[in-house]
């Protein structure tokens, strides 16, 4: 995990909230999701890596209101008991809640969110949490492979162009957020506010006013999947009966 | 005693062809089915009956079985309809009707499922005439899981029964009506005896294979447990958890299912045509 600067991981991302346009429900942050007139777009982190980061960003922010445990447990399971579709994959919730018209809201990663913002102008808007998490794709150069076929060098000099100035602002082009500090900064937003209903014209579009959590506060991953995602862990017990 | 000639066949040799039948059949089928036995054997006997028992997983295996039952006996009845309209009647774009029954067998089953939804949720075309008029929601609800399978099952009982329905000859029926048969009885007495068993191999195929089914069901079904979540996602679930020993106990559990299903078919069969053959 850390032959690559950064956790190995070049850019990151987060989990926002795609609502339909001029926000009908009024959603505005993760305890909107509990109420019994909305309707969730999220997919099985059983199935879906990328959705563990749905389900803990969520953990987090009942964590911040200061529940305990048990009562964080008892929110999430109403926050599942919302979801419409349980789809096995991001791609498939981003169908069912943009193609098939399901749901309220879609909890998305914030580069998919923009990407529905950019293809369907006017039909949806973004809306920040207060509280979210770091979401860090990782990188790795995969040795056995890289051998066998000699491509160790060009392997490793992708990955390390990864960090480079050129390419961080191609992965801030495409709304991931950069590492490099100074391209972060270049592309945070100065409008105020929570929600997002166009890409801003100057291209300026990281809200920066979220509070991240990390992996870290889970104890990493191991941990967190053990607790939360094993068989009859955590996210099994919310759908005991 | 004389010596019975031996016949003749077209490929040389039982010893040799059967021996690659069995070396075939070994690599493809029954070798990864081992390894399915052998994963699960890491499990103890009770920890296996826990894993395959646990409410989420029975409910999974419910809700595979159910929809692919029901499917597979929609897929019967219409079958037979379609199967007798291809083989007795000649219309234009007969051909054509006859090529587009296989579709199934060839598209991608994901790209089936993504298209059934998109018809089926209550914005789609189907889905919004059914929910506005009747109330009916099919996408998500084990009824969209029904009609993927009915979908992927179609084929199996047509090209089943087809076959059949061309060689009955048609004497039999005018010997029938000949005799003083009406044409339903004609149909029950005549024909149907001898569709059965076709009938049957088209109809366990279809279940079996969709209670297996994943690619298509997994966009339609919404998969809320305990509602629309099927068996196969369950493996997939597991598989994600890198928890190959249980994923593989569930499976196990399928396998013997379908065992079984094919099983009774094979029986069904052999009564049902040796009764149509007069010999029992």
């Amino acid at each position: 995990m850390s032959e690559f600067p950064l956790d190995s991981s070049p850019y990151t991302s987060t989990i926002v909230f795609l609502v339909r346009s001029g926000n009908p429900k009024g959603i505005y942050d993760w305890d909107d999701l509990i109420r019994d007139d909305v309707g969730v777009i999220t997919p099985n982190p059983k199935t879906s890596g990328g959705a563990m980061w749905n389900y803990l960003a969520a953990w987090y922010f009942f964590e911040q209101q200061g529940q305990s445990d048990e009562e964080i447990l008892d929110s999430i399971r109403k926050l599942y008991g919302n979801v419409v579709v349980l789809d096995s994959g991001a791609r498939g919730s981003t169908t069912s809640f943009v193609e098939n018209g399901q749901g309220d809201v879609l909890l998305a990663w914030e580069n998919e969110a923009f990407l529905s913002l950019k293809e369907h102008p006017g039909e949806y808007e973004i809306v920040v949490p207060s509280v979210s998490i770091l979401c860090q794709p990782t990188v790795a150069v995969v040795d056995e492979v890289t051998r066998k076929h000699d491509t160790v060098d060009a392997a490793t000099e992708y990955l390390n162009y990864l960090y480079s100035d050129e390419a961080q602002v191609i992965e801030a082009e495409n709304f991931y957020r950069p590492s490099t500090p100074e391209i972060y900064a270049q592309y945070v937003t100065e409008i105020e506010g929570s929600t997002i209903t166009e890409i801003p014209e100057n291209g300026k579009w990281i809200n920066d006013s979220v509070v991240l959590t990390d992996i870290n506060h889970f104890g990493g991953w191991e941990k967190a999947r053990a607790v939360h995602f094993a068989d009859g862990a955590n996210f099994d017990s919310i759908y005991e009966q | 005693m004389k010596r019975i000639r031996k016949r003749k066949n077209i490929i040389p040799g039982f010893g040799l062809s059967f021996g690659i039948t069995i070396t075939i059949l070994s690599l493809i089928v029954l070798i990864p089915l081992c390894s399915l036995i052998v994963f699960t054997a890491r499990l103890s006997f009770s920890e296996f009956i826990y894993t395959i028992t646990r409410p989420r997983i029975l409910s999974g295996y419910w809700v595979s079985l159910s929809t692919a039952l029901i499917a597979a006996l929609v897929n019967a009845f219409m079958g037979v309809i379609m199967a007798w309209v291809l083989v007795r009647y000649d219309f234009p774009g007969k051909k054509f009707i006859d090529g587009i029954i296989e579709l199934p067998f060839a598209l991608p089953t994901a790209v089936a499922g993504i298209s059934l939804t998109h018809l089926t949720t209550t914005n789609g075309w189907v889905g919004k005439f059914f929910y506005e008029t009747f109330g009916i929601r099919i996408a998500y609800t084990r009824l969209g899981i029904t009609i993927a399978l009915i979908f992927i099952g179609i084929p199996f009982v047509v090209r089943s029964v087809q076959p059949v329905l061309e060689k009955i000859d048609i004497q039999y029926e005018e010997a029938a009506m000949i005799l003083g048969a009406d044409r339903r009885t004609t149909f029950w007495k005549v024909i149907f005896p001898e569709l059965l068993p076709a009938l049957i191999s088209g109809f366990t195929l279809a279940f079996a294979r969709g209670i297996g089914e994943y690619g298509s069901v997994v966009f339609i079904a919404g998969n809320t447990p305990y509602e629309t979540e099927i068996a196969p996602l369950l493996i997939m679930s597991e598989l994600q958890e890198f928890d190959y020993a249980a994923a593989t106990s569930i499976a196990l559990v399928m396998l013997a299912i379908a065992f079984i299903i094919l099983s009774v078919n094979a029986v069904a069969q052999s009564i049902v045509s040796r009764r149509v053959s007069g010999l029992a």
